[in-house]
């Protein structure tokens, strides 16, 4: 696939030579995708009949990314050409070049690639070349870039500044294919053209003069080509195409440093600067040859080019659509307002992998609020729970630094930098993760990394492109996270072992994640089990390559996080899982453990495990049924799983008069065991707590935290969002129910709130 | 499982963002609305809430509470990839009816990095938005830049929206406290300290900008016969912009910040001399707490002289880490082995040259800019992010003192100062303490 970007100054008439170009190579059988990038969105217009189409960016804000399809905002114009308009937002708001960020992405996302398209042609605005704009600079998009001109000078101006951002794009060598030159009739016109494009070492490869035509083909909504194929422009348009698609010669940018181009367009200095680069000339596929024998010979399509025609259009161009490949997190899945960032998600997950670093690319806020998060979490874990620290220490952040000054001209360099430093003398990994500024600035990240780890001994090098919550929430960045790791670790050729399991998907941030896990640990090892890889936490690299040795898989929460990973792993990896998460609660856990020991044949240690914990189950039970048989409870909780509240409340005899359950920003889905035994409210709304609470008058309600002007004089108990795993945790809740029931349903400092 | 497990440690300091933020919450009546995602939102929240606990949320994390997600303070306009694209004014809008529909009587509006790039012009939205009360607007916080910038920027965004009559007559021995922020440890104890020592020689604190003073005392600002920079890191500009602007005297006392007995002794006589107050009152005081404090010292290092002789390892701003160390080892005999200036822009001010001629003189110029975590000091005195990782690397968490941010999560409901002479008395007790569970 060849891929082409034509950028000029607005309303220079790039989108008119690009509606064209792509018109001829359809026509003689190209299979074309063009791709406007101008808020102005009307690039494709005369390629659909003078419609104007749904752009990309409005189509990525009505919906949800699950729904998202490709034929939604591609459509087929004349001569078969496939159209995209990335749109924009309106003047003077908003970032339009982030919005040609999104645009590339989303259309990755969709699997555009899949298409087989011989061409790629990126119309692009080149007044503001900002890291937006600029995608189609980059190395994976346009191969070839011309840049369409008139003679006046604020468009030769924005021509050497496309010339200035190209060359910071230069890195595989030279990709500018000319200069098209679009007539306004000026006097002196074509004399300032030509002394630009001498002067900045390049051909005038289209010359296209003022014309009725153009303004004819505009009213009936057609390119010149379709319109009034027997013109001399479209002939030229014809002779274009042609060079386009062999391969024409490429050039090195070169453009004239400020001041010296007002001289060169008005003829003032006829002399190249000297500032311009030494060797700056031509490596690729135009030679040195090519460049002098044509530096002050501009080449024009009144030439006549020789060669031979095109290949002929293929029968009928029918484009797939393929499924979109995204993990996504509850929020992004259902547009609602964002919980966090992407980056944090992402970083706390890489901070998991304790022979990696992580490098923040973006402002120190960020790395700060990120290291902060874990810190906090370590701290409350210790504190709540006596864990002592982690050995390893608080996991290592660093950062790129990114100032105002960076965030204006960019911070590919600043990042460069940092990524040297950070990765100087390490072997173990470093994982950059992109905040929202580098995300809007679009610094190519990528092409840094690849770059820097090109050299010999250095480490491997991870980008996770979080770009803040551009590409989603909290749990966005976990998974997208997780499911870069995987991808470049998780070594396919590893066989199961017997005895190993993994653990999948714990809560990161949870202070009770090690408690849980250092008993869904001893629960393992008295059946002979061991934990291979804990995917992702307090793990190593080598760890996540020997996933496959783990034979099941052990999910730590069953919520709308935790199943996507799930399925990821599952769909990507072939992992294979117990099918229900660590279990809370007496039934879940000895059905666990059944499961566990039919997996790994250990039935008899099983029977004794789950024997043990009955009779201690029974024997509480037994103790507090007495005091709390017959009490009345209500339930307003956000958890989507209290089986393990229920199983205990109906044990000991107590009476469930409603079990709400709340809207939650982790979970969508609800179901229990207890389904037609309990009365259910699913979803429960907030403003009916007060309402229940004075109409049930309860002994005790249930619920996470309690909320402003609640009913005074009810008992209430809090239900941890993430509760301790294991046989007894609703024993644990009913001891603390039973001595609420013998305290005063107030304390006395309520009163003075 | 994991063998892999060298010792590291998390040395990420805030930057001007937390500044400005932190600065802006320390006015009381006023609302600081975080105009970008969600993300940049939740621990600024909760160092506020720690620091200056003032509002009950509606319903803690619950997030389908518009702007405020079930935190009490600074609502967020939740900005998300669309909004980079295409701008949020409407959000912001919608943010600035709802908060100051519960009545503060300001509104700071600050641009998260993504929301300061894509340009959104603040005072225009605020403008469009009708509302009554004045919003101060920060476009660009001080991005990778120190907390002590974005905290001198925010507050000159106030004095500036505030428009405070320059005209205003100024009443002698009147003061304003300047560089003094919510994020210090103990501010409001430190204020109260500060407040009651000048009180003793007459002196009047008319305001502490960004430290609890409400609007209504922004507004005596021209009023005060000086301008005093508590921690000159934060404080010294504003200083000389207040005195450029109402007129008055900028005060930047020598000592530093008022941390240990002399620093508190020195402190007091430059702004009595500057506020032209007898500063014997409040000197005698001080005596008194020295009186007391070495009394209890006589009795506590009679058996092994601890703590003279134990090691020390301080991270903070020239300003605050100068006063330490001379208290630290000319009056409880405890050496300094590593001193670290946080922010690296700050290694060439005045301050830290000061700071490393004190080093010098006292024979432990090695202690400059030594990493603590390798110094192994038998204390730690530094923000709250490295006071908590103190006990990884050997320093028990007693001997850990938190000087900023704090985040061991202690509940102070007693006022506690670090700063004059009760902030002196309460360090020592902190390191007497911890000397005793030591030995
Ligand atoms: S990445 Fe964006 S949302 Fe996240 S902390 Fe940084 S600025 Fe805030």
């Amino acid at each position: 696939m060849k891929r082409i970007a034509v950028y000029g100054k607005g309303g220079i008439g790039k989108s008119t030579l690009s509606a064209n170009i792509s018109a001829a190579l359809g026509l003689v059988g190209q299979r074309v995708l063009q791709v406007g990038c101008d808020p102005k969105q009307d690039s494709t217009r005369l390629l659909l009949g003078g419609r104007t189409m749904a752009t990309a960016l409005d189509y990525l804000r009505r919906t949800p990314p699950v729904g998202r399809r490709l034929d939604a905002v591609l459509h087929t114009g004349f001569a078969g050409v496939s159209c995209v308009e990335a749109g924009g937002p309106e003047p003077g708001v908003g970032c339009a070049g982030r919005g040609i960020l999104s645009t590339f992405e989303l259309l990755d996302q969709l699997g555009i690639e899949q298409l087989d398209h011989d061409f790629v042609l990126y119309d692009v605005l080149g007044d503001v070349v900002c890291g937006g704009f600029a995608v189609p600079l980059r190395n994976e998009y346009a191969q070839v870039v011309f840049i369409v001109t008139s003679g006046e000078f604020m468009s030769l101006y924005a021509a050497n500044n496309i010339l200035r951002g190209i060359r910071n794009y230069e890195g595989q060598g030279p990709r500018v294919g000319g200069i098209l030159f679009n007539e306004r009739g000026l006097e002196n016109e074509a004399g300032r053209v030509e002394r630009f494009a001498g002067a900045v070492k390049l051909p005038v490869v289209g010359r296209f003069p003022r014309s009725e035509y153009f303004s004819e083909a505009e009213r009936l909504g057609k390119t010149v080509v379709e319109a009034f194929p027997e013109s001399e422009l479209a002939e030229r348009f014809r002779r274009l195409a042609w060079l386009v698609a062999h391969d024409p010669s490429r050039f090195s940018a070169c453009p004239l440093p400020a001041g010296e181009l007002e001289r060169v367009v008005h003829g003032i200095c006829r002399e190249r600067h000297a500032e311009v680069e030494a060797g700056a000339g031509s490596t690729g596929s135009g030679t040195q040859r090519d460049i002098a024998s044509r530096e002050h010979q501009p080449v024009t399509t009144g030439e006549s080019i020789p060669g031979s025609p095109l290949p002929p259009h293929p029968a009928g161009v029918s484009l797939p659509i393929p499924p979109p490949r995204r993990y996504s997190s509850k929020g992004v899945r259902t547009q609602s307002v964002l919980f966090g960032c992407a980056f944090n998600g992402a970083t706390h997950t890489v901070m998991q992998i304790r022979n990696g670093v992580t490098l923040v690319h973006g402002p120190r806020s960020c790395a700060y609020l990120s290291s902060q998060g874990v810190l906090s979490t370590a701290r409350r874990m210790r504190d709540q729970y006596g864990n002592r620290w982690d050995a390893g220490g608080i996991p290592e952040v660093r950062c790129s630094h990114m100032d105002e000054h960076t965030v204006i001209f960019g911070g590919n360099s600043g990042l460069e930098e940092a990524v040297r430093r950070v990765a100087s003398g390490r072997d173990d990994p470093l994982f950059v993760v992109t905040t929202c500024a580098s995300g809007i600035i679009g610094d190519d990240a990528r092409l840094v990394l690849k770059n820097a780890s090109t050299g010999n001994g250095a480490p491997p090098m991870v980008l996770i492109p979080a770009d803040g919550d551009i590409t989603g929430d909290y749990m966005q960045g976990v998974l997208d996270a997780m499911r870069l790791v995987a991808e470049e670790w998780i070594d396919p050729g590893i066989e199961p072992e017997a005895d190993a399991v993994n653990i999948v998907a714990e809560k990161n941030l949870a202070a009770n994640t090690e408690e849980n896990f250092e008993a869904v640990r001893s629960l393992l090892k008295s059946m002979g089990l061991r934990v291979n890889c804990r995917f992702i936490r307090r793990c190593t690299t080598n760890e996540i390559a020997g996933f496959n040795r783990g034979s099941l898989n052990l999910l730590a929460v069953d919520d709308a996080f935790g199943r996507v990973v799930r399925d990821f792993l599952e769909n990507r990896h072939g992992a294979t899982f117990a099918s229900s998460p660590f279990p809370v609660g007496f039934q879940a856990t000895s059905e666990w453990i059944e499961e566990l020991a039919r997996h790994f044949h250990k039935t008899n240690e099983a029977e004794e495990i789950i024997e043990r914990h009955r009779a201690v189950y029974e024997a509480s039970v037994a103790a507090l049924r007495p005091a709390l048989e017959g009490k009345r409870i209500l339930i307003a909780v956000r958890n989507h799983c209290i089986d393990w509240v229920l199983e205990t409340a109906l044990d000991l005899g107590m009476v469930i008069l409603k079990a709400g359950i709340l809207e939650s920003a982790w979970d969508d889905t609800f179901h229990s065991r207890y389904e037609g035994r309990v009365p259910f409210v699913f979803p429960y709304a907030r403003e009916q707590r007060d309402e229940d609470m004075r109409a049930f008058d309860p002994d005790l309600t249930l619920i996470n935290y309690p909320w402003r002007n609640m009913p005074e004089g009810f008992r209430f108990d809090h239900i941890p969002v993430c509760p301790d795993v294991g046989f007894l945790a609703g024993i644990a809740s009913a001891g603390r129910w039973l001595r609420l029931m013998k305290l005063p349903a107030r304390e006395g400092w309520r009163r003075d709130v | 499982m994991c063998n892999h497990q060298p010792v590291s440690c998390n040395t990420v300091q805030p930057d001007g963002l937390t500044g400005a933020i932190l600065a802006l919450e320390g006015i009381e009546d006023a609302a600081v609305i975080l105009h970008g995602p969600t993300g940049c939102r939740g621990h600024h929240c909760s160092l506020s809430e720690r620091a200056f606990p003032r509002d009950i949320p509606d319903e803690r994390l619950n997030f389908f509470e518009p702007f405020y997600f079930g935190q009490p303070r600074i609502p967020a306009t939740g900005l998300d990839g669309d909004d980079f694209v295409f701008g949020a004014a409407e959000k912001l809008r919608k943010a600035l009816a709802t908060v100051a529909a519960r009545g503060p009587a300001l509104i700071a509006v600050i641009n998260t990095p993504g929301a300061a790039l894509i340009g959104e012009d603040l005072r225009r939205i605020a403008f469009d938005s009708g509302i009554a009360v004045p919003v101060a607007g920060i476009d660009m916080p001080a991005l990778s830049r120190s907390m002590a910038e974005g905290y001198e920027q925010a507050i000159a965004a106030v004095l500036d929206t505030l428009d405070l009559n320059p005209a205003c007559r100024r009443r002698p021995k009147t003061v304003t406290l300047l560089g003094l922020s919510i994020a210090h440890h103990h501010w409001a104890g430190s204020i109260e300290e500060i407040r009651r020592l000048l009180a003793l020689s007459r002196i009047e604190v008319v305001c502490a900008p960004g430290a609890g003073s409400p609007v209504g005392a922004w507004k005596r600002i021209p009023e005060a016969a000086c301008h005093v920079a508590v921690h000159a890191e934060y404080g010294e500009q504003l200083a000389w912009r207040l005195a450029e602007r109402f007129g008055g005297t900028a005060v930047v006392p020598r000592c530093g910040a008022p941390f240990g007995f002399t620093a508190t002794e020195e402190w007091l006589r430059e702004v009595a001399e500057a506020a032209g107050a007898d500063p014997a009152p409040a000197l005698a005081a001080v005596k008194a707490v020295r009186r007391r404090v070495a009394c209890v010292l006589s009795r506590i290092t009679t058996l092994t002289g601890a703590p003279k002789g134990l090691t020390c390892s301080i991270q903070a701003d020239a300003s605050t880490a100068l006063p330490l160390v001379r208290f630290l080892y000319e009056y409880l005999g405890i050496l300094p082995v590593s001193v670290e200036i946080p922010d690296e822009a700050q290694a060439n001010s005045h301050w830290a040259a000061r700071l490393g001629l004190a080093l010098t003189r006292m024979g432990c110029a090695d202690a400059w800019q030594t990493p603590w975590q390798n110094a192994r000091a038998d204390f730690l005195l530094a923000d709250g992010c490295r006071a908590v990782q103190g006990p990884i690397f050997g320093i028990p968490a007693d001997c850990c003192i938190e000087l900023v941010l704090p985040m061991s999560g202690c509940v102070d409901l007693t006022p506690k100062a670090l700063l004059g002479a009760e902030g002196t008395a309460l360090l020592v007790e902190k390191i007497v303490n911890a000397v005793s569970g030591m030995l």
